[in-house]
């Protein structure tokens, strides 16, 4: 393939990934670093820590030179070709009709020199896709603008400017996230117990480093012990501890999203996002095999909610360690959403699904017995280690356990159903944290109707689909029913070919 | 619909093969669990009724293979492929024949002895074989086969109707 291509079409990522790259190691590698300024503090280690500093100072410099001076990367007719590594050569080749997904994401290293990293994913599983970084600004629209060029497909402008020229397909913004709603929606968690983790792992460490000097150690707990907390301190602590955290989840979803932005050109959706580390996400909106929109029991007091995609590619293991929010393959829609614009959200990803005219088929009644059995059972279960020491109060709490059971029960029947037309499926769950999970009929790759020994004595079964991007079941359907509705499932998803119509 | 479909059974010679491979397993586990409860028990009284445990269960897993051969089935309809199994959780597959991306026919060194194939049918998002259908002669296999990718191959041929 290389030799096809010739020299001066192979293009380069940008020199000041190198730097980045020194930045990134070692940043990664802060606590090895911490620790052996720790020991040359101390005294110990002598030579050997500075050799063990050369070596990593050589380390971190060479890893980056190397892959700067052999990584490269082509467009060749149909396909992305990308050269890496020094003595073993490495292609990889991507045919563009395969891209999933294209991302950039920029560091705020990134946005002071005004570069990207690229990541261009295809379905083809972890590690698969191909990774630029880092590009500089223009390069990256421009290798987007060549990707996404394939077979009379309408090439993206993301510069707003050239938006605005005539006969250009601009981009239409759908949603936004305002400061405030990212900060009402931050509001509902709250991230005590993760200061209250992150304090214990700096107490265990500082003990581990002072573990040669018994002393201290000692004279530190014994601080501790000589407070004497007074139940007052206590009650003022925890509430200052639950402020902290609750301060820290508003800002940690104001930072995460800030000037979250989704919008819609032709067929792609474009999502942007983040005050410091900066998003942009790229999703030609025929490989989105389900959306779902989702809320809590909180969410739904303030009237929000939340809406994903899901296409199939698989987050490389650098971001989603970086971004927990981006696991897997979902891609935020919109992290906080008024619930009255949910409808209409839908109706742009998805145009001739109306979601609140649509009407809900029920599951069969004995599904109910079948949730207050499972519910009441699996609290009993944790409630049997107490019953242990505490008879009395165990067989207590049997009452409220199953009076919840009853509520949960209830409570989610009321809220499952399901619904079919020619186009989707859609499947509407949860008690109290709800889910509505649309499914486009030609994302389904096969179906299953199964039933239990149980399930066969009520008459009831279950379905269940998967689609290039995980599983949707609808439980305790009446047995022939469900039959009936694989069989459409199936007849539908033919009906619609193996050419995805019109993002649908 | 459902009326419509034609059952095909798998080949009777598939129950040797369950019969052997499930003989097979049990033995590997047996002398281990007889072992491993002498150690922890020293007791050979214990030990011999773990091992009769064991041969209990490979019995019954023995008698459930004729029922099992009997729920075992397939039907290729216009739009799918139907597999149906299971004698205590029943399932009934339905791969859409467009939907299917490759189809595998192997067959492992008991199979041979008794000249028959399996086919495995893959699609996309699955991480493995979304259905393998034991026991098939090698003829039906490759019929099934045939038919399976002709629809493919055919969908496939056709332009798409928005580029």
């Amino acid at each position: 393939m290389s030799e096809r291509i010739a020299a001066d079409r192979w293009r380069r990522i940008h020199p000041l990934t190198i730097f980045l790259e020194v930045v990134r190691f070692l940043g990664r590698s802060i606590w090895t670093i911490g620790i052996f300024i720790l020991i040359a503090f101390a005294g110990g280690g002598g030579d050997r820590t500075e050799i063990l500093f050369t070596l990593l100072g050589v380390f971190a410099v060479a890893s980056p030179l190397i892959s700067y001076f052999t990584t490269f990367y082509a467009i060749d007719g149909e396909h992305l070709v990308l050269r890496t590594g020094l003595f073993q050569r490495k292609l990889r080749t991507v045919p563009l009709a395969n891209i999933q997904h294209i991302d950039f994401k920029r560091g705020v290293l990134h946005r002071l020199f005004g570069l990207v990293d690229v990541s261009v994913e295809t379905a083809a599983g972890a590690g698969s896709e191909v990774t630029l970084s880092a590009l500089t600004e223009r390069d990256a629209q421009a290798l987007r603008t060549e990707l996404f060029a394939v077979k009379g497909a309408a090439p993206p402008v993301l510069d707003d400017d050239r938006a605005k020229l005539p006969g250009v397909p601009h981009h239409r913004p759908i949603t936004a996230a305002t400061l405030r709603d990212l900060i009402v929606c931050g509001a509902l968690h709250n991230h005590a117990l993760r200061i209250v983790l992150g304090f214990l792992g700096i107490v265990a460490f500082g003990f581990q480093l002072m573990g040669e000097n018994q002393k201290t150690a000692r004279g530190a707990i014994g601080a501790i012990a000589r407070l004497e907390p007074t139940p007052a301190m206590i009650v003022v602590t925890g509430v200052a501890l639950l402020f902290a955290g609750w301060v820290l989840s508003m800002a940690r979803n104001a930072i995460t999203y800030y000037g979250f932005g989704l919008r819609r050109s032709s067929d792609r959706l474009h999502v942007k996002y983040g005050l410091f580390t900066q998003f942009e996400q790229t999703l030609p909106i025929r490989r989105i095999q389900t959306l779902d929109v989702s809320d809590t029991w909180l969410m739904r007091r303030v009237g929000f909610c939340e809406v994903q995609a899901s296409s199939p590619y698989f987050a490389s293991v650098e971001r989603s360690a970086e971004n927990k929010t981006q696991t897997g393959g979902k891609t935020v829609l919109s992290p906080a959403l008024h619930a009255s614009e949910a409808g209409r959200i839908v109706a742009e990803v998805f145009p001739g699904l109306d979601l609140p005219r649509i009407t809900f088929h029920p599951v069969a009644p004995i599904h109910r017995l079948r949730s207050f059995n499972a519910v009441w059972m699996s609290w009993t279960l944790l409630v049997i280690p107490v019953a242990w020491f505490w008879t009395f109060w165990a067989a207590l709490a049997i009452i409220p356990i199953l009076l919840y059971a009853a509520l949960y029960a209830r409570t989610a029947y009321a809220r499952l159903g399901w619904h079919l037309d020619a186009r989707f499926l859609v499947v509407r769950s949860g008690a109290w944290n709800h889910l509505l999970t649309i499914v486009p009929i030609g994302r389904v790759q096969f179906a299953s109707w199964d039933q239990g020994p149980l399930q066969r004595r009520f008459g009831i079964a279950s379905i269940s689909l998967l689609t290039g991007m995980g599983k949707v079941e609808i439980p305790d359907m009446p047995a022939e029913d469900a039959r009936l509705l694989l069989d459409d499932i199936v007849r539908l998803s033919s009906a619609t070919g193996i050419w995805s119509i019109d993002g649908v | 619909m459902i009326d419509e479909v034609r059952w095909e059974r798998l080949h009777p010679g598939v129950r040797k093969v369950w019969l052997f491979s499930t003989v097979v397993s049990y033995l590997v586990f047996l002398l281990p669990a007889t072992l491993s409860t002498y150690v922890l028990t020293r007791s050979w009284v214990w030990s011999g009724v773990a091992c009769a445990g064991v041969v209990g269960l490979a019995i019954l897993s023995v008698a459930l293979i004729q029922r099992q051969y009997e729920f075992w089935s397939y039907a290729l309809r216009a739009d799918d492929l139907l597999v149906r199994k299971g004698i205590f959780w029943r399932s009934v597959l339905s791969i859409p024949r467009l939907r299917i991306q490759h189809v595998d026919v192997h067959s492992g060194p008991i199979d041979r002895s008794l000249g028959l194939v399996q086919l495995s049918v893959y699609t996309a998002g699955a991480p493995a074989a979304v259905a393998t259908i034991p026991g098939l002669a090698p003829h039906e296999a490759e019929s099934l086969r045939t038919a399976l990718l002709a629809t493919a191959t055919q969908a496939a041929a056709e332009p798409p109707p928005h580029v």
